[in-house]
C-alpha cells in the first residue's frame, strides 16, 4: 500500500474526481430505480463497448484541451481512418488498423506544427480540416460505404467477442488510454502540455518550448481519433464518409463532464475516462427508458450546455484559467467582468 | 489593433476626405476582390457555359441563402465571439415550425412573427450562456445538437408540407430576372453595413469586438452586445429558413445540411478576424459569392461531391492562414 497511497491521493482522492465518481454512482442508482434490471453485466458490457470508441476519441480531445486548444477535426479524422483501414484490409487487419492510426497521427503532427508555427487559432484551423477531411472521406468512398472483405469478418468479430463485461476492443482502448495517461502524468512532454495550457505566457517566460507540446498534443489526438475510427470501422465491417458525425459532441461533452478545464491546464486523463463512463451510462439509461435517437441527441446537447453553465456557477473556471484560451483571445474575459460590475 | 476603415467613425457628418478614406478598400478587400476576379477569369476561360448571364444568376441565387446566414454570423464574429456551429440546426427548427404553422392554416404574418420570436429566444439563450463566459464554440455545439434533437422530436422525423401559402413569392418571385432571395441577400448586406456604421448598437458591437476592455471601461455592456450578436445570427438563420420554406413549400430536419459549413466558409474566406473587431458584411457577402462561384465552377467540371468538399475545405484553410499572416504582419506580432 505504501506505493499505492500517493497514487490514490494524487489521482483519485481529489474533490473533483470524487464528485464525478459520485455522479457516476447517481446515474446508476437513478436508472436502476427506474428499471430494476438496469444494473446488470449486460448494460455494463454495452457501456464499456461504447466507451471503447468514445474513450479513444475523448482522450485526444482531452489532451488538446489540456494544452489549451480545441481539436474539432477528430470526428472527420476517425471517418477517414476507418475508410483507410477497411480499404487496406488486404494487408491483414492488424497492419491495416495500425497503419491507418499512424497516418492519422502523422496528420495530427502536421496539424499541430501548423498551428504552433503559424500561431493560428486552433478552432479556425481545425474547422478547416474538419470539413476538408470529411471531403477526403467522401472522395475515398465516392460518397458510398466501403465494405470489409467477407473473409476478414471472423477476425473483426473477434475484436468485440465478449469476455465477461469486456471485449478485446475495450482492452486496446484501456491500454492506449493508460499509456497516454502515463505520458501526460509523468513525462516531460506531458508536463510541457500542461505548462502551455495552464499558463501560456508564463510558460514562454519560463523557457518551455512552444512548438513541441502542440505537435505532441495534436499528434496524440490525431492518432487516437484514427485508431478509434479504424477499429470501429473494422468492427462494423464497413467505413462510410458520413460516419461518426456525432462523436465530436459526445467527446467534448464527456471531457467537460469529466472535469477537464476548457481553458487548458486542468484535469487528468482519469477525468476523461470517468467523463466518458458518466456520459455512456447516462445514454445507456436513456436507451433503457426507450429514448429515441433524437431524444439522446437532445439530452447530450442539453447536458453539454448544463455542464458549461455549472462550471461557471461553481466558479471552477477561474478568470485566471479563462485567460489562457483561446490563445489569441488572451484577456478576453478576465478582469473585464470586475470592471463591468463597477460601472 | 484593427484597420482604419473598421474603427468606429465619429457620429457627425464625415468630411469628404474621411469619406474617401472609408471607401478606400482595405488590404483584405483588395485581396478578396482580386481572388474573386481571378476565379471568375479562370472559370470563364476554362469552363464552357460559365460566363453567361444565366449562370451568373445561378451563382448569385446559390450565394444568397449562404450569404444571408453568413452575414448574420458576421455579427457574432465581429463582436469577438468566434463562430457559431448551430446555424443549420437553428434554420431547421425555424423551418419546421414555420411549415407546421402554415400547414395548420395560421396566417402567414402571425407565423412569421412567431418564427422571429423563436429566433430571438434562441439567440438570447445562446448569447446569454456565452456572455456568462462560456466558449461560443462549445455552447453552439451543444445548442446545435439539442436543437437538432428537438426538431426531430417536434417534426416526428418526417417532412412537413405547407400547402399553398401566401409567402411563396418570397422564394420564387422574379424581378429583372433575379429571384427574391437575391434581393433579400443584398438588402441584408446593406442593412448590416448601415447598422454597423451608423447605429449605436452596431458601433458598440464593433468596439466590443476590437477591444473588450476599452468597451467595458467606456460603459458598454459586453453581455448585452454578445446577446444582440447571437440574436442577429439566429434571425439570419430564420430568414434563410423562411425563404427556403416559401420556395419549396416544405420543411424537414435535414433541409439545411451543409449550411453551417458554407456560411463558415464564406465568413472565413471573407477574412473576418476570428478574434473580433475586423471584417465587414460586405466582405462576408463577397466571401459567399466566392464560395458559390467556386462551387459552380466545380459542378460545371463534374467534380464529385467529395472533391468539391475537399477543395472548399482546403480553400478555407489557405484563406484563414493567409489572412492570419497578413494580420500578424500588420500588427507586428
Amino acid at each position: 500500500m505504501s506505493t499505492a497511497a500517493p497514487f490514490l491521493r494524487r489521482w483519485i482522492a481529489q474533490p473533483d474526481v470524487i464528485s464525478r465518481i459520485a455522479l457516476l454512482a447517481i446515474v446508476w442508482i437513478v436508472f436502476s430505480a427506474l428499471d430494476a434490471s438496469f444494473a446488470s453485466t449486460d448494460i455494463v458490457f454495452s457501456v464499456l463497448q461504447s466507451f471503447a470508441f468514445l474513450g479513444l476519441i475523448a482522450v485526444g480531445v482531452g489532451v488538446a484541451m489540456i494544452a489549451g486548444e480545441l481539436d474539432l477535426s477528430v470526428a472527420s479524422m476517425a471517418a477517414v481512418a476507418g475508410i483507410l483501414a477497411v480499404k487496406m484490409a488486404g494487408l491483414g487487419l492488424v497492419p491495416a488498423i495500425i497503419l491507418a492510426a499512424l497516418i492519422a497521427g502523422a496528420f495530427g503532427v502536421v496539424q499541430g506544427a501548423c498551428i504552433a508555427y503559424l500561431k493560428i487559432n486552433s478552432i479556425v484551423f481545425t474547422i478547416g480540416t474538419l470539413f476538408a477531411l470529411r471531403g477526403v472521406a467522401n472522395l475515398l468512398t465516392h460518397s458510398k460505404s466501403v465494405l470489409l472483405p467477407l473473409d476478414k469478418l471472423d477476425q473483426s468479430e473477434a475484436l468485440i467477442e465478449r469476455i465477461w463485461i469486456f471485449c478485446p476492443y475495450v482492452f486496446i482502448t484501456i491500454a492506449v488510454v493508460l499509456a497516454i495517461g502515463i505520458v501526460m502524468a509523468i513525462s516531460r512532454w506531458g508536463r510541457e502540455i500542461y505548462a502551455i495550457g495552464g499558463a501560456r505566457a508564463e510558460s514562454v517566460a519560463a523557457g518551455v518550448p512552444q512548438v513541441r507540446p502542440l505537435v505532441v498534443a495534436f499528434g496524440i489526438s490525431g492518432f487516437t481519433a484514427g485508431l478509434g475510427g479504424a477499429l470501429s470501422a473494422v468492427v462494423a465491417g464497413s467505413g462510410a464518409a458520413e460516419a461518426y458525425s456525432s462523436v465530436l459532441l459526445q467527446a467534448v461533452t464527456a471531457v467537460l463532464i469529466g472535469g477537464i478545464g476548457l481553458y487548458g491546464g486542468r484535469g487528468t486523463i482519469f477525468n476523461v475516462v470517468i467523463g466518458c463512463l458518466i456520459l455512456e451510462s447516462f445514454l445507456a439509461g436513456l436507451i433503457d427508458q426507450g429514448a429515441t435517437q433524437e431524444v439522446q441527441q437532445l439530452a447530450t446537447g442539453g447536458l453539454l450546455l448544463l455542464v458549461v453553465a455549472v462550471e461557471f456557477v461553481t466558479g471552477l473556471e477561474s478568470s485566471e484559467d479563462r485567460r489562457q484560451f483561446p490563445t489569441d483571445l488572451v484577456r478576453r474575459f478576465g478582469g473585464l467582468r470586475r470592471r463591468e460590475a463597477q460601472t | 489593433m484593427s484597420t482604419p476603415s473598421s474603427v468606429a467613425v465619429p457620429a457627425e457628418g464625415p468630411s469628404a476626405g474621411a469619406l474617401l478614406r472609408r471607401l478606400r478598400p482595405t488590404t483584405e478587400m483588395t485581396i478578396l476582390l482580386g481572388m474573386l476576379a481571378l476565379l471568375i477569369l479562370v472559370s470563364a476561360i476554362t469552363t464552357e457555359g460559365f460566363f453567361n448571364s444565366e449562370n451568373a444568376r445561378a451563382i448569385v441565387r446559390s450565394a444568397a441563402l449562404t450569404g444571408i446566414v453568413a452575414i448574420g454570423l458576421t455579427f457574432v464574429t465581429l463582436s469577438g465571439n468566434l463562430l457559431s456551429l448551430s446555424l443549420e440546426q437553428t434554420a431547421a427548427i425555424c423551418g419546421v415550425l414555420l411549415a407546421m404553422m402554415l400547414h395548420d392554416g395560421w396566417a402567414a404574418g402571425l407565423a412569421l412573427l412567431v418564427i422571429l420570436g423563436v429566433a430571438i429566444v434562441l439567440g438570447v439563450v445562446q448569447g446569454g450562456v456565452v456572455a456568462l463566459g462560456a466558449n461560443p464554440i462549445i455552447v453552439t455545439l451543444g445548442a446545435g445538437a439539442a436543437l437538432a434533437g428537438l426538431t426531430g422530436v417536434i417534426s416526428g422525423g418526417t417532412g412537413i408540407t405547407t400547402g399553398p401559402t401566401s409567402i411563396g413569392w418570397l422564394g420564387t418571385a422574379k424581378v429583372f430576372g433575379f429571384t427574391m432571395p437575391t434581393y433579400v441577400f443584398i438588402a441584408v448586406a446593406v442593412l448590416a453595413a448601415i447598422f454597423l456604421a451608423r447605429a449605436r448598437a452596431g458601433r458598440a458591437l464593433m468596439l466590443v469586438g476590437s477591444n473588450r476592455d476599452a468597451a467595458a471601461a467606456s460603459g458598454l455592456s459586453v453581455s448585452r452586445t454578445t446577446m444582440l450578436a447571437f440574436v442577429l445570427t439566429a434571425v439570419g438563420c430564420a430568414l434563410a429558413a423562411t425563404i427556403t420554406v416559401a420556395q419549396f413549400q416544405r420543411a424537414d430536419t435535414i433541409q439545411f445540411e451543409g449550411l453551417t459549413f458554407d456560411a463558415l466558409a464564406a465568413i472565413l474566406v471573407g477574412g473576418a478576424a476570428i478574434g473580433g473587431g475586423e471584417g465587414s458584411p460586405a466582405r462576408t457577402a463577397i466571401g459567399a459569392v466566392f464560395i458559390a462561384t467556386l462551387g459552380d465552377f466545380m459542378v460545371l467540371h463534374n467534380y464529385s461531391f467529395g472533391l468539391r468538399m475537399t477543395v472548399q475545405g482546403v480553400v478555407v484553410l489557405v484563406a484563414v492562414t493567409a489572412f492570419h499572416l497578413i494580420r500578424r504582419r500588420r500588427t507586428g506580432r
